[in-house]
This record gives structure tokens, C-alpha cells and sequence, in this order.
């Protein structure tokens, strides 16, 4: 600091050496400049009339000859009173001529301290000269002499006529014309001539100087009109009215003229009263007086004029001139007075806002570090008021959290140096002890120099927003966590459909063990499996804002790429909306359900199973009930019969009625065997074996080959019967009842015949027991697998044989119908069991 | 009294059971001529005179029908509805005889608009009074549509 004000006093030093050193300079310029005008001759100081005059006058008062010259001696004047010898005949010749011009120059020569006497330098007569001055420039020679006196020897004079070439006897008749004077005399009048030649140089200096000012003056005036005439400002001149307190227009300037919007002509002359009628009260004729009368220059203020036809701000600046006229100068300041109005205003609106601003904004002055400004948003962040602070500024230091002392330190530092980061946060500790976040925003102010001499700031309190934003980092984190964590798999798409984020669930789902290669590629509006179809409409659909669920939905292993089977989830596809209600992020969260789909599946097929065998049972039940009741009814009302008839003696029905009981009651033990064995079959197929269905035919054929023979029944037996997995005794029970169904039906056909063979369809083996017996409406061939039903009452058995074979074929997951074109013509039982099928449970 | 026999036509499978209804119904005074099928299939064909039913000398139109439930080939409830969608007897009275006493068979038979649904008792006893009854009933007391009442109804 202190290096540098002595090198500001060092340079004032020199400024100030310098300036003197150019005042000098310049007033050593204006000196030269009048003085060493070369210009200037004397004939335009003196006219030379004047001139000739006095020199006349003096020749004539002192009887010798005179002349003026140039300093170079070329005559300025005529000669007065010159002599023969000098003006016709030395003059006359060049060498006299020019011998006189140098002597003139040489006895005219300046002489501060008295004439210079001398013989003439050409034809030799006494000569006697003074300069002329103008300051210390020599400007003019005066010539006096052409005298002799009687010392002078004639004989040099007539020399001299030779050299120059003049005619001797004139020479010498003209000698004798020449005034004889007393050297001592001739002194004399040198003297008095000396003295006259300073006063006429003084004369002349005077002349010079008046003309100069004179010149000054029109240029000076030139300058004024120019002014007058060009400056911005309006300018009035007026003379006082005496007697009266107003003044007449005696000039008007074309500002003047522009602003009031009036002509010179209708100012100029008339009273200042009448042009301007609101002058009174606009308060100038009162300044004019003071001036006119004082003297004293006076500034009158912005003010408002009015009157009809003019009207703005004025400001004036009054002068009285030495004629005793009143100037004044004034300006049209409407429009600055309006910026400035607006300025105010402006300012007011800043301070207002500054004021009330929740914001503290403040100017703090370096390098003292003194606040020039704070507003009283102070109060409620610092908890000291403007006043405190302006009090006493390192106030705000121990309001700086500890933690922030270092960084305010080096900021300080830096700061000083003119560098300072534009925004920082940092803590406070509050007058009452709450620890507060503020955002500080500054502009350093720097000088011309560049120096930094202020800080322009806003501090605004943001530990809400660092709190919020905190929480959202703890929200956002906890979200984090609770996405990772879900049992859910969870896709995050964006708003383009690149998935950006998946969790724990989702790898675990995809049985993979990183995301990487997946997230930030692959892109679900992309994907083209047709199993997803459903699931990318969800997802545009999310885009535009709907929530959408879909229970159960299966999802291939392909589409991440890997191999396995197919899952089923339960999927929930939902948009995250942003706070302008965009949706930004698509979010799919699903479930492996597959687990249950299968649960699901499996336990409606037991259901169905389950409500088949009830409806089985009920009807077997029902079935059973009305099919042992049948005999009963039989047995009881011929027993009734019986009785009545014992009664009554009537005899001839009752061995007849005996048998039907009887056959009732045969009826009622093969239906309850039956009943029985039918209930046995759906628990006792269990054994699982190899059994050759062939084999198994060639068994039954045999069984029955006592029948076979007496009704000369022709049996095949084909090629091509499957092997099948099974319970033998059951299958057996088959074979058994379709073969002997089919002796059956053969009953009155002739040439009777039974194909038991298979055949492929459709991939499978389908086994047939073929006759060519009366065959099946197909209207019935449906009911005839049905318990007790029976086409034919008159055939044997109680209609269980093909409700047996049907449930032993479907406890071995296989299926039977029968064929037959109708009545005569003959039926084929088909069916089949999967060859190597794993029989079914009980 | 009209002459006129009243035709009765019985559907019954079980021979034994048809035997017991024959006899029973021939028991009491009532004027009337049983006329047998023994399923389904045949109690249509006799109803729309198809085969052999086509002689309506041998087989005269019946007034009546005692239906079994339990048949082969077509089932009585078969019956009873193509006998109320047919034209020509939709009218004929239809007594259901059965041993069934299922609630879904007496619904549907009521569904089909029945008569009557008479349950087979076991009970000997109980079978000659139903017998009994249903032949003053049905035999005697009632009136047959397409028919004139003359006189004093019943006994």
C-alpha cells in the first residue's frame, strides 16, 4: 500500500513537473508568437502616409535628409529633403545605389543604446540611423543625414564618383549643393531622431498589439456567433426594461428557437412577458432581475414550465453581460427529467424489491470489507439487522460455520486479487444458534485500473432446499433399495423403451447373474417375440399414461436370450409420471407364477376328474337304487301274488311267479356283484406291467372256445396288437367283454365272424374287436357305455360289461367308442391306449 | 257309462314288473285293454304308427300312457317330450310309473308337463293300493280330452 502511494505521489510529481514544463512552453509560444510574427511589417501598423509624414515633418524641422527603410534597407517611405548628389546622381547609379541600401541597412541596424553616426557608406556624407521595433524585433530603419561639414575632403568625394561611375563635374557642382553641417549638430538631431524612432516603435508595438486583440476578437466573436448559432442549448439574450420588471428579447438562438418551437422574429423585440406568459410564474423574471441587477451568475434549477402554448422542463443558467444585458442558457431537460422520473422509479422499484426481498442483497466496499448496502432480509437469515451489520462488519465472520473458515479465508485472498467464484454455498450459524445453508451469487466491481473495489451479492437461505434435496437423495435411495429388494422382478424402461434398471428379482427370474450386456440396450417398443406382443402394448399404452395389468401371461426364456421353459407371471405395467404429468419412466413388475399355474392347472384337472366321478357315483348311485329296487318289487308283488293266489285257490300262475322271483333274485346277486366289482376297478388298477394286448386276445379267444365252435363263429386274430403298460387282469376284463359282447351279437346272423386286430391313425394305435352282428343304431352309441344300460332287455347280463370296459380303458388314459352303421350291419369297438403311458394313479 | 273301453298303453321293460301292472289293473271292474311295449323306441313308433304300429286295428289309439323312465333305446323322459311336441298328442295323458323317486327325473318329467309321477312301492301292499287307485282314478274318474262326458262321471 504504501509503495503505491509513493509512487502516485511520485507520478503527481512528474505530472505536475510536466505540466509546468508545458505552461512554460506555451506561454513561451505565445510570446514568439507575437513577437516573432514575420509577417508583420510596418506599414501595416503605421500607415505609410503617416509615416511619410513625420519623417517630412522632421526633415524639414531639422533641415537633413530622411528616409524609412526595410531592416535591409529598401526604402518603405519617399525621401524627404534628399540631396542632389544622393538622390540624382549616386542613386542613380546601381553601385551608388546599392552601396547606399547597405549603408542604410548598416547605420539603420538596432542600437538599444543610441543612434549610430557614421560617414555613408556609399557617397560618404554624414548618416545618422534608429531601428524600429516591434518588442525586440527590429522591423524598420530611419535614415537621417546627407550632411558635411568642412573637414570632409571634396577629393574623396570626387574619388568615389569614379568608382561608381557618376559624372565628375555634376559630382562635384552637386558636393557644393550639400548641407554643410557641425558634425556636433548633426549629433544632435541623431539624437532627437533616436528618441522619436523608439516612440514610434513603442506607437508601433501598440498598433501590433491592438491589432491582435482586434483580430482575437473577431475570431473570438466568430466563435461566440458559431456557438450562438450551433450549440444544443437554448440561448436568450435580453435587455432589461427599465423601470420594469421584465425584458425585451434581443437575442434568440436556433436551439432556442427549436425547443420553444417559435420563429427568431417572433421573439426578437418583444417583451419576455408577452412570449413567455408563464415566465413569471415559472419564476425566471426573478432570476433575471437578480442577475441584471448583481451580476452574480445564477443557476436556476429543473423547473416545469407552462403556459399555452409551451410547456417542459427548463433548466437555466443566467449571466449578465457587460452591456448589462441578460444572457441566459437553458436546456429542454423534459426527457431527462423523464428518464430521470423513471430512474427514480426504477430505484424505487429496485429498493422495494431489494427491501422485501426474502434475499439478502448487499454491496459490501473493498478492500475494507464495509457493507455499503445489505437489505433487511439480514434480519431474518443472520438474525442481525442492516444497522448491526453496517456497525460493525466482521459481525457476518462469526456467523461462519467453523467448518467454512478456511474456505471464506482463501476466498478473501483470492478476492482481493479480483478473483472470486460467481456462486458458493456454505453454513452459518444463526444469531440464535440454527445452523442455516446460503447461496451467495456475486459480481466483483472493479475500477478503471481494474482493481476490485466492491462485491455486488444475493444470499439467498437455501437449508430448506438442502434438506429437500437430502431427503430426496434418502427417498431416492430408499427407493433404490426397495426396487433391488422386491420379490417383484421390475424392468425400468424410459420414455423410449431402453430398459435402464432391473433388481435383485428380475436376474434371479431371468437366471442371470448381471444385467450387463441387457440394461441400456435392449429396448421393448424392439422387441419382436409375438409372445411379448401383449406386453409392449401394455407398455405404449403405459406411455400415455394407463395402468394395466394382466393376470396371468406367459413370458419366453428367448426373449433375454436363454433357453428353458416358458414362465407365467402376473404382470403389472404402470407409468412413472414426472411432476408436469409426462410420463418419463415405464415400469414392469411381475411375478413367476408359474409355480401356481401349474397348482392351478393340475387342480382343475383333478377337479374335473373329481366332479366326473361324482357324477358317476350319483349316477351309479341312482342307478343302482332303481336297478336293485326293479327286482325287489319283482320278488315282493309275486310273492303278493303268490298269497292272493293261495287264497283265492288259484294255482296255475304260482310255479310261474316262483321262477320270476326267483330270477329276480338271481338278477339282484349278479347286479351286486357287478356294482361291486365296477366300484373295485378305479382303486385296484395299479400294478403297472408290459402286457401284450395280442396275447391277451389269443387268452379270451380261447375262453370261449366251446362257444366259438357250437355257433361256428370265425375269429382273426391280426397282426400289429401294441404292447402297452397296464394292468393285465384289467385289460384282460377288456378283452374279455368286448369279445363276448360280440358273441352276442351275432346271436341270429349267419356265417358269424370276429376280427380282433390294429390299426395306425393319426399316430396312434387304435385296437378293434370287429362283428358282423346286428350292430348299433348310432343314435345309441353314446348310452351304451353307460352303467345298466341295455339295448337289448332280452340279452343276458345287467349292463355293466361296457361301462367296466370304458372306466378300465380311461384308467389307463386311453379312450373307447364304437362303429357301426346301424341295425344288420355289424359294430367295431375301437380303442386305444397310449403305448407307453405311465398309468394313471387310482 | 260308455261301453268304450279305455286304451291303456304301457312302457315297461322289465317283464315282470309289466306282468304285475297287467294283473293288478285287470283286478278291478274298471273297463279297460292294456296294450304293452317294451322300450322307448317302440312306444314312439306305436305312438306315430311307424312299422307295424301303422295297423290301428291291432293296435288301437291309446287313451292313456303308463310310462317307465328307465328304458332301453330311448328314455322315458325322451318320450314324454316328443310326445308334448308332437301335433297330434300333446293332450294324451301321460301317467310316469317308475321306480325312481330322483328329484331331477320328477322335475324334468313336470318340465315336460306330466300327468302324474307315481313312485313303484316296494311294499306289495302298497303297490295293489296304488294299483287300485290309479285304475278309479285315472280309468275311472277322469276325463279323457277328445271325449264327452254322458251322464254321471265315475261309479
Amino acid at each position: 500500500m504504501q509503495a503505491e502511494d509513493n509512487k502516485t505521489k511520485d507520478q503527481l510529481v512528474d505530472e505536475i513537473r510536466h505540466l509546468q514544463s508545458q505552461v512554460k512552453s506555451l506561454e513561451f509560444a505565445m510570446d514568439k508568437y507575437i513577437i516573432t510574427d514575420d509577417n508583420v511589417q510596418l506599414s501595416d501598423l503605421i500607415s505609410v502616409e503617416e509615416l511619410q509624414k513625420i519623417q517630412d515633418a522632421f526633415s524639414k524641422a531639422t533641415g537633413v535628409a530622411s528616409i524609412i527603410t526595410h531592416p535591409d534597407g529598401r526604402p518603405i517611405t519617399k525621401p524627404s529633403n534628399f540631396c542632389y548628389l544622393c538622390q540624382e546622381i549616386i542613386r542613380k547609379t546601381n553601385k551608388g545605389l546599392k552601396n547606399c541600401y547597405l549603408s542604410d541597412a548598416v547605420i539603420g541596424r538596432f542600437n538599444a543604446d543610441g543612434p549610430i553616426v557614421q560617414p555613408c557608406l556609399s557617397g560618404g556624407l554624414y548618416d545618422a540611423g534608429a531601428s524600429i521595433r516591434i518588442g525586440d524585433r527590429h522591423i524598420a530603419n530611419w535614415l537621417i543625414g546627407q550632411v558635411r561639414d568642412e573637414k570632409l575632403n571634396d577629393e574623396n568625394f570626387i574619388e568615389y564618383a569614379r568608382k561608381i561611375g557618376a559624372d565628375e563635374e555634376n559630382f562635384r557642382n552637386a558636393l557644393k549643393d550639400v548641407t554643410i553641417m557641425p558634425l556636433e549638430q548633426f549629433e544632435n538631431v541623431a539624437n532627437a531622431l533616436f528618441l522619436i524612432a523608439n516612440q514610434l516603435s513603442q506607437v508601433t508595438y501598440q498598433n501590433l498589439l491592438l491589432k491582435r486583440a482586434s483580430e482575437a476578437q473577431k475570431k473570438s466573436d466568430e466563435r461566440y456567433r458559431g456557438l450562438f448559432d450551433h450549440m444544443s442549448s437554448g440561448v436568450a439574450i435580453l435587455r432589461p426594461i427599465e423601470g420594469e420588471k421584465d425584458f425585451l428579447f434581443i437575442d434568440f438562438n436556433p436551439a432556442a428557437q427549436k425547443i420553444e418551437q417559435v420563429k427568431k422574429d417572433e421573439v426578437v423585440g418583444y417583451r419576455l412577458s408577452e412570449v413567455f406568459p408563464g415566465a413569471r410564474d415559472f419564476g425566471i423574471i426573478d432570476i433575471f432581475c437578480e442577475v441584471a441587477t448583481t451580476g452574480k451568475p445564477q443557476h436556476y434549477p429543473t423547473r416545469f414550465y407552462i403556459d399555452e402554448n409551451h410547456s417542459g422542463w427548463r433548466e437555466n443558467f443566467v449571466f449578465r453581460l457587460s452591456s448589462g444585458d441578460v444572457i441566459s442558457v437553458y436546456d429542454d431537460v423534459t426527457e431527462r427529467q423523464q428518464a430521470l422520473e423513471n430512474l427514480h422509479a426504477s430505484e424505487e422499484r429496485f429498493r422495494r424489491i431489494a427491501e422485501n426481498a426474502k434475499d439478502i442483497i448487499y454491496r459490501m466496499s473493498l478492500p475494507d470489507g464495509k457493507y455499503e448496502y445489505m437489505s433487511p432480509a439480514a434480519s431474518d437469515i443472520f438474525g442481525y439487522s442492516p444497522e448491526e451489520l453496517y456497525e460493525k462488519p466482521t459481525l457476518f465472520h462469526q456467523l461462519l460455520h467453523p467448518d467454512w473458515h478456511g474456505y471464506f479465508k482463501d476466498q478473501w485472498n483470492n478476492l482481493l486479487r479480483g478473483i472470486m467464484p460467481p456462486t458458493y454455498e456454505y453454513q452459518i450459524i444463526d444469531r440464535y444458534g440454527r445452523e442455516r445453508w446460503l447461496n451467495q451469487r456475486n459480481v466483483l466491481i472493479k475500477n478503471d485500473k481494474g482493481d476490485p473495489i466492491a462485491i455486488e451479492g444475493i444470499v439467498t437461505d437455501v437449508t430448506e432446499r438442502k434438506a429437500m434435496i437430502h431427503q430426496l437423495q434418502l427417498s431416492e435411495s430408499r427407493f433404490r433399495m426397495l426396487i433391488e429388494q422386491s420379490p417383484l422382478a421390475i424392468e425400468v424402461y424410459n420414455e423410449s423403451g431402453v430398459l435402464i434398471q432391473t433388481n435383485n428379482a428380475w436376474r434371479k427370474f431371468w437366471n442371470l447373474q448381471q444385467d450387463t450386456g441387457i440394461t441400456g440396450l435392449y429396448n421393448i417398443f424392439e422387441d419382436t417375440l409375438i409372445q411379448m406382443a401383449p406386453i409392449v402394448e401394455m407398455a405404449r399404452n403405459a406411455l400415455e399414461g394407463k395402468k394395466l395389468d394382466i393376470a396371468e401371461i406367459a413370458v419366453s426364456p428367448a426373449r433375454f436370450g436363454r433357453s428353458g421353459e416358458r414362465r407365467y407371471v402376473h404382470i403389472t405395467v404402470y407409468p412413472l409420471v414426472s411432476a408436469l404429468d409426462q410420463v418419463n419412466h415405464i415400469v414392469l413388475m411381475y411375478d413367476d407364477i408359474t409355480a401356481e399355474v401349474q397348482y392351478r392347472k393340475e387342480r382343475e384337472t383333478l377337479i374335473h376328474e373329481l366332479e366326473n366321478k361324482n357324477a358317476e357315483l350319483e349316477r351309479f348311485t341312482y342307478t343302482v337304487s332303481h336297478d336293485l329296487k326293479s327286482p325287489l318289487i319283482t320278488i315282493r308283488g309275486f310273492i303278493g301274488m303268490i298269497k292272493k293266489d293261495f287264497a283265492s285257490g288259484k294255482t296255475d300262475t304260482i310255479e310261474g311267479d316262483f321262477d320270476r322271483i326267483s330270477n329276480a333274485a338271481d338278477r339282484m346277486y349278479s347286479l351286486l356283484e357287478d356294482v361291486l366289482h365296477l366300484s373295485r376297478i378305479g382303486r385296484t388298477v395299479s400294478i403297472s406291467e408290459k402286457v401284450s394286448l395280442e396275447s391277451l386276445a389269443r387268452e379270451v379267444v380261447s375262453l370261449f372256445d366251446t362257444k366259438i365252435r357250437d355257433r361256428n363263429i370265425t375269429v382273426t386274430i391280426g397282426d400289429g396288437l401294441p404292447t402297452v403298460n397296464g394292468d393285465r387282469v384289467r385289460l384282460y376284463e377288456v378283452m374279455q367283454n368286448l369279445f363276448e359282447n360280440a358273441i352276442k351279437f351275432l346271436k341270429h346272423v349267419e356265417s358269424p365272424k370276429i376280427d380282433i386286430g390294429a390299426e395306425n391313425k393319426d399316430g396312434r394305435t387304435i385296437c378293434y374287436i370287429k362283428d358282423n352282428g346286428v350292430g348299433i343304431d348310432p343314435r345309441y352309441h353314446e348310452r351304451i357305455f353307460g352303467l345298466f344300460d341295455q339295448l337289448d332287455q332280452s340279452v343276458d347280463g345287467t349292463g355293466v360289461g361296457l361301462a367296466l370296459v370304458k372306466r378300465i380303458v380311461e384308467t389307463h388314459g386311453g379312450r373307447i367308442w364304437v362303429e357301426s352303421e346301424g341295425l344288420g350291419k355289424g359294430s367295431t369297438f375301437c380303442f386305444f391306449i397310449p403305448e407307453n403311458q405311465v398309468v394313471d394313479k387310482p | 257309462m260308455d261301453n268304450q273301453p279305455i286304451m291303456v298303453l304301457l312302457v315297461e321293460d322289465n317283464p315282470d314288473h309289466a306282468e304285475l301292472v297287467k294283473r293288478s289293473l285287470a283286478a278291478y271292474p274298471e273297463n279297460n285293454r292294456m296294450l304293452h311295449v317294451t322300450d322307448g323306441e317302440q312306444a314312439l313308433d306305436y305312438l306315430f304308427r311307424r312299422g307295424v304300429f301303422a295297423d290301428t286295428d291291432e293296435y288301437p289309439e291309446p287313451d292313456i300312457i303308463l310310462l317307465d323312465l328307465r328304458l332301453p333305446k330311448v328314455e322315458g323322459q325322451e318320450v314324454l317330450r316328443q310326445i308334448r311336441h308332437s301335433k297330434q298328442h300333446k293332450n294324451l295323458p301321460v301317467v310316469i310309473l317308475t321306480t325312481s323317486g330322483a328329484e331331477d327325473d320328477i322335475n324334468k318329467a313336470y318340465e315336460n308337463q306330466v300327468n302324474s309321477y307315481l313312485v313303484k312301492p316296494v311294499d306289495f301292499d302298497k303297490f295293489t293300493r296304488l294299483m287300485k287307485d290309479l285304475s278309479y282314478y285315472w280309468l275311472g274318474w277322469n276325463t279323457f280330452p277328445g271325449k264327452e262326458l254322458i251322464g254321471q262321471a265315475g261309479i
